[in-house]
């Protein structure tokens, strides 16, 4: 997303995605650095904040989604405010890495089962958007047993408002606060539109 | 198209010393070293032995800490 000075390129940026999140998880974002200190082509983190109603709970940690399925979500990126041009300008949020991984209780804690990834700036590991399906849910196939869980299975470059609209669409999470589906769906949906409508960057693959 | 929702919590910007703290919990909670260790091993391409997911995970908190991900010079 575009702005006149970086502090608004970055607002225009992370302002939707902390209500996307906050659409299915009782939580916000945080993000590295002070708003006011912001810099241009200088990484900048963004995961989960503490829950406020939680005091074990730490920046970082995984957010809980309603539903049957006991369901988790951690949520990290990497982005860079630089200059653009154009309607793109004169500043603008540049996603560079992201990871977006699924937890479920296993039995023996909560272990990843789905992971999406991508890092524009990878050495040594595929430029492209992937997902890694976790071992607890491969494990026991004799389908690449031991290593299916690294496969880099290619993905579309995707949303934090995609990847919640699998959830609720696929997983059974439900939204927070009694909201209607319809309704997170659309906030989502429209989300992702935006997203695509100025996303850029897609790497090269392999 | 205007979507009535609830107002969400505003987002939480961290500084240096809260965002280090940040990378060592998730470093010792995901991969069982600190968040210095992280960084030491990270720059210096020494994280082989440790899974790969989690190692990932966590690098994308690098800039938490100060430090970049892929190796770009603070301004």
């Amino acid at each position: 997303m575009a702005g006149r000075d970086p502090r608004e390129a970055f607002h225009n940026f992370i302002d939707p995605m902390n209500r996307a999140l906050n659409c299915v998880a009782d939580g916000r974002l945080s993000v590295s650095g002070g708003i006011g200190d912001l810099a241009t082509n200088w990484d900048y983190s963004v995961t989960t904040a503490r829950r406020r109603d939680d005091p074990t709970s730490g920046e970082g940690d995984p957010v809980t989604l309603i539903g049957p399925s006991n369901l988790r979500l951690g949520i990290r990126q990497t982005i860079l405010i630089v200059a653009a041009e154009g309607e793109r300008g004169p500043y603008k949020v540049e996603t560079r890495a992201y990871s977006y991984r699924f937890l479920a209780d296993s039995g023996e804690g909560h272990r990843e089962v789905l992971a999406f990834h991508w890092n524009l700036d990878s050495v040594g590991t595929p430029h492209h958007p992937h997902l890694h399906v976790g071992s607890p849910v491969v494990s026991g196939s004799s389908f690449y047993p031991g290593t299916f869980n690294k496969l880099h299975i290619p993905t579309g470059r995707l949303s934090l408002e995609a990847v919640l609209m699998f959830a609720i669409n696929e997983m059974a999470v439900e939204p927070t606060h009694g909201r209607a589906r319809a309704l997170v769906l659309d906030v989502l949906r429209e989300g992702d539109r935006v997203f695509r409508q100025w996303s850029t960057n897609h790497g090269d693959w392999y | 198209m205007t979507i009535a929702l609830r107002t969400p919590p505003e987002v939480d910007y961290v500084d240096a010393t809260r965002g280090a703290e940040i990378l060592d919990r998730q470093a010792r909670k995901q991969l069982g070293i600190s968040g210095e260790e992280f960084i030491r091993r990270y720059r210096s391409g020494d994280l082989a032995d440790l899974d790969h997911s989690e190692v990932f995970d966590v690098s994308l908190l690098l800039p938490f800490a100060g430090e970049s991900l892929n190796g770009r010079k603070r301004p």
